[in-house]
């Protein structure tokens, strides 16, 4: 039906739409600045392949994925339960950089630097997703419902009392609602969703390694949200079609491989810094980055 | 019915509560005065939960809250307005109703399964009695700053609750909407609700309070009916000299 | 013997670190948010030596003024092009952290872009022996980082306790609005803390060079140093900056006599989230604005 390129594209776009999707949760309707994001992905991812090359069920080591990093993610909002602002920011960042250096050092567990390669397809009984088109209906199917269910959710009295967290979080205690209990399931939600995305992540290539899980990396994610617009769901699906799309067109101009990776990143920080420029509430943003 | 008990507080060098005790009435509505940097909103601030006090008890009918989450005390029955405003800058007058309305917002799953139908007719007649003359889907940055403190008093009044504590309920507004205002807190004494009131202006507080208590330099000066406290030396110097 | 062998190895890395970390922290303290691009103002200064020393054959001095005067011009126009726009739109702190990673991915690609992936080696140094001190070996090169570090740090301090501009920088950091109440332009001590913060990563930079060679990474890696450096010993106080630098780099040497050597950098990691948690005013205690 699709070209395999298009397959391929389409199937990065639905894994960035749910990291995007996630982090617009906590960030645009809760008002965490969660930078460390990114590790819940390689949480995810991990957990994913190693329990696969380990002989558990593919549809086992997905859940697991998504409950292991949003085991991680109740442990972060408890250790930054007090903090607001950029230090917030910096204190997640210092999260990721954490998980980062576990993934590169714990090479026992990890491979480090190696890298898995050799992650299996995702298989159930005696069916195997071998094809890239079945596997573009997964990710499909998963960022569908991932979406309807966020979207009930945010449209909820649920999701009227997290934007009441993220706008005035003293305001909202002292009318009654659980403030760290909110952020605690907001992240969990969170995190939950992009660890999904990482196992996704991880079956598709068949090989990760550290370095998916860094610093460019966050700066993706949040270039799709705040470019999407905090509070949008539709924004952030949108912003990651536009935000795989676009390098894409470099590849057309016929410019070498080795110039199409560092022009890449350099389009997103210039998207990113024009966006917070210009533009910083982005296509459909309700609410202002803070 | 709330009795605070010798609550101290320093910030710093700064001293804002200085062994602080007096008891506020059951059904009646005290006035919390003092001339300005007395302490009044930093106790309010302990009782709502938001600062812990370095010493001191308080109870709440009996049982003791210093240490719970300010949730847990709203929760127990303490309603609270700000002398600024402080409301969801990117919600509407509608959304804030509901907010005030009850905790069962708070339940993710609950509220996943099933959403309850919207009472709009009743937040309607909410903000028809206080006299906010707009649609209940304005965003709130778009009401005039009485309308904000009308819906602030709305919403603490609305949520089900045992106390009020209301900071400057008229401060920094216009003569008709303090009128509806204090109109509207007459209501409650006559309800018999139990409030505490700070409050500046000397002779709304003469009206309206049954009991007053001043606080100077983190400590109760004075205790008592209006008119007495009223005419001690102490408060008069304590205002004189501020 | 090892273990003085690892003391002269964590001088060395805690006198780079304290490079970065003064000029960091000059800036923080003055502007209050966190300029990460801080470590790639480092890397964009290497390749800049490197451009001028190896690529345009400039005499290695030449070049090494030009290079310090390219990265105070570099700390300037980032102020100028991209923070204070941010500052006069509202923008928050966190606006400004997150756009100064934006800013060092930019940079960092660029440098990857201009002179690509492969390290580059200053040939100004001939490999020279190292010299034998009580049993550790330590190069003429590594006592100059030393030496050069403390005389900086030295005249830093004596800048801002001594001179107009040092006086004036550390009135606006201790409080803003005072400062400019009181008449202080603040937004040309802005300026300078950029371009004086920046021109110390240049210099910074020459030495890191000629130790370490080059790459379009190094920066990422020197701020996080820097920073955790700066956080350990107190984010505002450019001698906790120093002391916090000098402690990371002795902790991350000893560290790896116990640890594989790979976890050099995961030291660092970890006591910067340690720090950030438990004692974000670092070790001499001063605070003002973290945890906001």
């Amino acid at each position: 039906m699709f070209t395999p390129y298009a397959t391929h594209i389409l199937i990065l776009i639905g894994i960035y739409a749910l990291l995007g999707l996630s982090l617009n949760l906590v960030l645009g309707f809760t008002g965490l600045l969660n930078l460390g994001h990114i590790a819940f992905f390689g949480i995810g991812a991990y957990t994913s392949a190693l329990l696969t090359l380990a002989g558990v069920p593919f549809p086992l080591a997905l859940l697991a994925a998504g409950l292991l990093a949003s085991v991680f993610g109740f442990f972060l909002m408890l250790a930054v339960r007090k903090i607001k602002g950029d230090y917030l920011a910096l204190v997640t960042l210092g999260f990721s950089f954490v998980v980062y250096s576990i993934f590169l050092n714990w090479t026992g567990l990890t491979r480090g630097p190696l890298g898995i390669p050799g992650i299996p397809k995702p298989s159930l009984g005696m069916f195997t997703l071998a094809s890239n088109q079945g596997y573009l209906v997964l990710v499909l199917i998963i960022v569908v419902l991932t979406s309807l269910f966020l979207w009930r959710l945010t449209r909820s009295r649920f999701g009227r009392v997290l934007e009441a967290v993220r706008d005035d979080d003293l305001a909202a205690s002292v009318l009654g609602k659980p403030v760290f209990r909110l952020q605690a399931q907001s992240m969990m939600l969170s995190s939950f969703i992009a660890g999904i995305a990482g196992s996704l992540f991880a079956h598709y290539l068949t090989y990760i390694d550290p370095t998916s899980f860094f610093l460019s990396e966050i700066i993706l994610v949040l270039t799709i949200v705040i470019i999407g617009g905090l509070g949008s769901l539709r924004g952030s699906v949108i912003a990651a079609v536009i935000i795989l799309v676009i390098p894409e067109v470099l590849r057309f101009v016929g410019l070498p491989s080795a110039i199409v990776g560092p022009m890449r990143q350099i389009l997103y920080a210039v998207l990113l810094i024009g966006v917070l420029l210009l533009k910083p509430r982005g296509l459909f943003g309700r609410v202002d980055l803070t | 019915m709330l009795e605070i008990k010798n609550i101290s507080k320093r910030f710093g060098g700064v001293i804002a509560l200085n062994g602080c005790t007096f008891t506020v009435p059951r059904n009646k509505i005290t006035a919390l005065i003092g001339p300005n940097g007395a302490g009044k909103t930093t106790l309010f601030d302990v009782v709502s939960g938001l600062i812990r006090p370095d010493d001191g008890q308080i109870l709440l009918d009996g049982t003791q809250f210093v240490s719970q989450r300010p949730d847990a005390i709203a929760r127990a029955g303490i309603s609270r307005t700000w002398q600024q405003v402080r409301l969801f800058k990117y919600l509407t007058m509608l959304d804030h109703l509901v907010l005030a309305e009850s905790n069962e917002d708070a339940k993710m799953f609950a509220n996943l399964a099933s959403q309850p139908r919207l009472k709009k007719d009743t937040y309607q007649n909410i903000i028809d009695r206080f006299g906010i003359d707009r649609p209940l889907d304005t965003v709130v940055t778009e009401l005039s700053y009485g309308q904000r403190k009308l819906l602030q008093l709305a919403m603490a009044l609305h949520r089900s609750h045992r106390l009020l504590l209301l900071d400057e309920p008229v401060a920094g507004v216009n003569q008709i909407i303090q009128e509806k205002i204090e109109k509207l807190l007459t209501d409650l004494k006559d309800k018999n609700e139990t409030v505490v009131i700070i409050e500046h202006d000397i002779e709304f507080v003469r009206r309206l309070a049954h009991h007053i208590v001043v606080l100077d330099q983190g400590r109760v000066l004075a205790a008592g009916d209006p008119n007495v406290v009223l005419q001690d030396r102490r408060v008069i110097e304590a205002y004189l000299g501020a | 013997m090892i273990a003085f062998q690892l003391l002269i190895n964590g001088l060395i890395a805690g006198s780079i670190y304290a490079l970065i970390a003064s000029g960091f922290s000059l800036i923080y303290a003055t502007n209050r948010f966190v300029h990460f691009a801080h470590g790639t103002t480092v890397t964009v200064s290497a390749y800049l030596l490197f451009a001028l020393f190896s690529r345009l054959s400039l005499p290695f001095f030449i070049a090494s003024i030009l290079t310090i005067v390219g990265s105070g011009f570099l700390g300037w126009l980032m102020y100028v092009a991209l923070y204070r726009p941010l500052k006069q739109r509202g923008s928050s702190n966190a606006i400004l952290l997150v756009a100064s990673i934006g800013l060092m991915i930019l940079l960092e690609n660029l440098m990857l872009l201009i002179f690509g992936a492969d390290v580059k080696t200053l040939n100004y140094l001939t490999v020279s022996k190292g010299l034998e001190i009580s049993g550790a070996v330590i190069t003429p090169l590594q006592i100059t980082i030393i030496a050069v570090a403390f005389v900086l740090l030295l005249v830093l301090w004596l800048l801002t306790r001594k001179t107009k501009l040092g006086i004036t920088m550390r009135a606006v950091a201790d409080n803003e609005e005072l400062a400019r109440i009181s008449g202080i332009n603040t937004d040309k001590v802005a300026i300078q803390s950029f371009i004086l913060g920046s021109a110390i990563a240049g210099l910074a930079a020459i030495l890191v060079a000629l130790e370490q060679n080059i790459e379009p990474v190094m920066g990422t890696s020197l701020i996080v140093k820097g920073f955790t450096g700066a956080v350990i010993g107190g984010v505002t106080s450019l001698p906790g900056a120093v002391m916090g630098s000098y402690i990371l780099g002795l902790a991350e040497n000893y560290g790896i006599w116990f640890l594989p050597s790979g976890y050099k950098d995961a030291i660092a990691f970890v006591l910067l989230f340690v720090f950030l948690l438990w004692r974000p005013t670092g070790l001499l205690g001063l605070s003002k604005g973290t945890r906001d």
